[in-house]
């Protein structure tokens, strides 16, 4: 290669390079201004005193915020409520998602239909689905009560009740996500070469077997993605708890969001609430991180 | 470009785009209006001839205008309101459309937003930098307003004799130190509906309709018209019909609204005893700073209103502790707790129903008690053209427009002369709103905490209906709210 050619190759790159630049800088600055930007102005915020009705009298006060939250029982109740919606999605919504994924695979007349109504609920919006809800899970007046009572079971109070209320809106959330982590394993499972159940079933693989050795190991890096997916959009939750329970009955419903919510724009405290938002950032982080690892997949095909 | 290049081209400007993220929601000193001279108002020459406006603007000067000439600049005034009904809007659209026909160079540009969302969206436009120059306000939250010092007093651009005419709960709501801060839009009071068909059903005496507020029937009482009233059919789970709706005022339901269940807890206490007596504290929900509750929202007094709002859900079981709107209109309930509002409300429902309103019911112990206060209008201190908007508010609140308002929406106004420009206010139902309003209706626990005190007491509240323990229950509300209270102290 003469130095001309070795020039034109290096100047190629170099235009290579700046148009991915180029392509990538509206989607970077949207991000820096929209995303990261906010997110620096919580971290700053989270070490003020503050509100928004008059953020000039916003005052330094260093790690007050972080201090006051470690013996914050409402803050410490929270966090477990999140966990436990949280936990309470990832266990019972991705083995449901994959079971109907498995079954959407199977060449059965009107799949199809299936497939569109299990996802029809997550292109619904979440507000409107809390409000049907809401009313489906009235205790004196709702269709489930309806249902109980007709079958001879007493009436429940649902969304009334500390026992059941975290319960109730989890059946939602799982009913209206389920197909958006159904299609997201449907991509994954039809991704698996086809030839790897054809060579097992010479072997003499039978389902059991194809399942526990071909599908879920090779299933892996989706499953891994579902569930990252799944978490953060989990630790998110807000929408139902606004419209359903406003927190309550007795804080079981009151989300770490929904909290900081509470207290930036009911207790005026936008200082405190960005500092609890930057902690639930942080346990975000930590947890997709331990998903990451303990989810490492070293099979690639 | 090198990767190392690239990497360094993409880190400064994710860096130059935070900086510049970060810039705006920071406190920065925000530009404030001159504001003019605060001394009380001297009433103006009724004409100013050379005035932009001309006749208009006389007129509104005859109305209680007395701030400077208005602008002949082209500029557009930007105010932000609640959406209502189009009865409402039809008449918000025609008041703006004559002020901008007598004052041509001024645009009106409205924001309408659902009620839910005013609090929020006021805090973020004022966070934004960018208020706009009216906007429409919840009563309650005038003196928070006040304290964060985001509203023009109008006694600078108002006469003190429209002033003066407000009725006395909303003067003191609307009142910071000595000056006045908003436009009252209309008021409310509180009174029990009453289904007269199911009373005579149920073989009960009807309860009093007169404006004689301390004849009405106490809650002891009807609690035990509730319970004859309350019919579940043989083998129902739940009652067909209920002896009291539940409420449909704020989230609906058990805890809904401060505005009506803390008046079983205020009832309980006594305006005109001692300043220092469980009855006072209990009557007045909060310390006079407005920033203590011990004592106050969680006296013992406080804590029997609460076992007997209690005991409607959870001993006698006399109103569901969910929402079912329109309950008693759809005769699904014997009795609702509304506001003079509902009358109409309730005729537009069901045209046919045979229904009473009795006064706001009082314990045997204690004194008849409803909250007041509604919607109100305010020009921001961050306003671009404060004249201008003190203006249209003006004329939006005249004398005139107000009568065509209330005639048209039904609502009860604020103005004490109002009320003898509308003959319906000298027969029931109407007058007992009017005489509740005047004589009994006192504002929501006064202090710039109150979204604190809504937000804490309506959990706490609605807990308790739903069978918390009450004691407790608002002991820990004290507590918490007190905890934010605390930045209010001086």
């Amino acid at each position: 290669m003469t130095t001309t050619d070795q020039a034109l190759v290096r100047n190629r790159r170099r235009n290579y390079r700046l148009t991915i630049f180029w392509m990538m800088l509206p989607a970077i600055l949207g991000l820096a201004m929209f995303q990261y930007g906010p997110l620096v102005v919580a971290v700053r915020n989270g070490f003020f005193d503050m509100t928004l009705l008059n953020p000039e009298r916003a005052k330094f006060i260093g790690w007050a915020n972080y201090i006051k939250m470690a013996q914050d029982a409402r803050f410490w109740q929270s966090l477990r409520n999140t966990a436990i919606y949280s936990g309470g999605k990832v266990l019972l919504e991705l083995p449901f998602a994959l079971i109907l994924a498995v079954l959407s695979q199977q060449a059965i007349k009107g799949i199809g239909i299936v497939r569109t109504a299990v996802f029809a609920p997550t292109v619904t919006a979440m507000s409107t689905m809390a409000v049907i809800w809401n009313m489906m899970y009235h205790p004196q007046n709702g269709l489930f009560n309806s249902i109980l009572t007709g079958v001879g079971i007493p009436p429940q109070p649902f969304l009334t009740s500390a026992s059941q209320a975290m319960a109730s809106i989890l059946v939602l959330s799982l009913w209206k996500d389920v197909g958006s982590s159904m299609l997201i394993l449907l991509g994954g499972l039809q991704a698996i070469p086809e030839e790897f159940y054809e060579a097992s079933s010479i072997d003499g693989a039978g389902p059991w077997e194809q399942t526990r050795y071909i599908t879920l190991p090779l299933l892996r890096r989706t499953l891994l993605y579902a569930m990252v997916l799944l978490t953060v959009t989990s630790f998110k939750v807000f929408t139902p708890i606004y419209v359903m329970t406003k927190g309550g009955p007795l804080g079981v419903t009151r989300t770490t969001v929904y909290y900081v919510y509470e207290l930036g724009f009911k207790y005026l405290q936008m200082g405190y609430a960005s500092a609890v938002s930057v902690i639930l950032m942080i346990v975000m982080i930590v947890v997709a991180m331990l998903q990451n690892r303990l989810l490492r997949t070293e099979f690639e095909y | 470009m090198s990767r190392k290049h690239l990497v360094v081209a993409i880190t400064m400007l994710l860096v130059a785009a935070m900086v510049a993220g970060c810039a705006q929601p920071a406190p920065t000193a925000t530009p404030r209006p001159t504001v003019a001279p605060t001394k009380a108002p001297v009433a103006q020459p009724t004409a100013v001839p050379a005035e932009p406006g001309g006749a208009f603007m006389a007129q509104l000067r005859k109305d209680g205008y007395i701030g400077p000439a208005l602008t002949t600049e082209n500029i557009t005034l930007r105010m932000l309101r609640t959406s209502r009904q189009a009865y409402e809007e039809a008449l918000y659209k025609r008041w703006n459309e004559e002020f901008m026909a007598a004052f041509p160079n001024i645009k009106i540009e409205e924001e309408v937003i659902p009620f839910g969302d005013l609090f929020q969206k006021i805090q973020v436009i004022i966070a934004g930098g960018s208020p706009p120059d009216a906007m429409i306000i919840d009563g309650p939250f005038v003196k928070s307003y006040c304290y964060f010092d985001i509203l023009a007093p109008l006694n600078t651009h108002v006469a003190a004799e429209y002033l003066a005419d407000y009725v006395p709960a909303t003067f003191e709501e609307h009142t910071c130190g000595d000056m006045i801060y908003a436009f009252p839009h209309q008021q409310a009071s509180c009174a029990i509906f009453f289904n007269r068909d199911k009373f005579v059903a149920a073989g009960l005496e009807r309860p009093p309709e007169t404006t004689d507020i301390n004849a009405g029937w106490t809650w002891e009482q009807f609690m035990e018209a509730w319970k004859k009233l309350t019919v579940t059919p043989a083998g129902a789970a739940a009652p067909d019909v209920w002896g009291l709706a539940p409420s449909e005022f704020g989230a609906g339901g058990v805890g809904s609204n401060y505005y009506l269940e803390g008046m079983y807890i205020r009832g309980k206490g006594d305006p005109k005893a001692p300043k220092d007596s469980e009855e006072w504290k209990t009557y007045a929900s909060i310390s006079e700073d407005g920033t203590d509750v011990k004592g106050y929202l969680d006296s013992d007094l406080a804590i029997e209103g609460m076992k007997f709002y209690q005991s409607i859900f959870q001993v006698e079981k006399v109103s569901p502790t969910a929402g079912m709107p329109n309950s008693f209109p759809d005769q699904r309930a014997a009795t609702v707790l509304g506001t003079d509002a509902w009358v109409k409300r309730i005729q537009a429902a069901n045209a046919s129903l045979n229904f009473g309103v009795s006064p706001i019911p009082h314990y045997s112990d204690g004194v008849p008690f409803t909250h007041g206060g509604s919607t109100t209008f305010a020009v921001t201190k961050g306003a671009k053209y404060p004249n201008e908007a003190f203006a249209l508010l003006m004329y939006w609140h005249n004398l005139k427009n107000r009568i065509e308002f209330h005639q048209v929406t039904g609502s009860l106004p604020a103005l004490i002369s109002v009320f003898a420009e509308l003959p319906y206010y000298q027969k029931l139902p109407d007058s007992l709103f009017q005489a509740t309003l005047v004589e009994f209706a006192m504002p929501r626990p006064p202090g710039p905490g109150y979204s604190q005190y809504q937000s804490v007491s309506d959990l706490a509240i609605k807990d308790i209906g739903l069978g918390a323990d009450v004691a407790s229950t608002l002991h820990a509300a004290a507590d918490e709210l007190n905890g934010y209270l605390a930045q209010f102290k001086k």
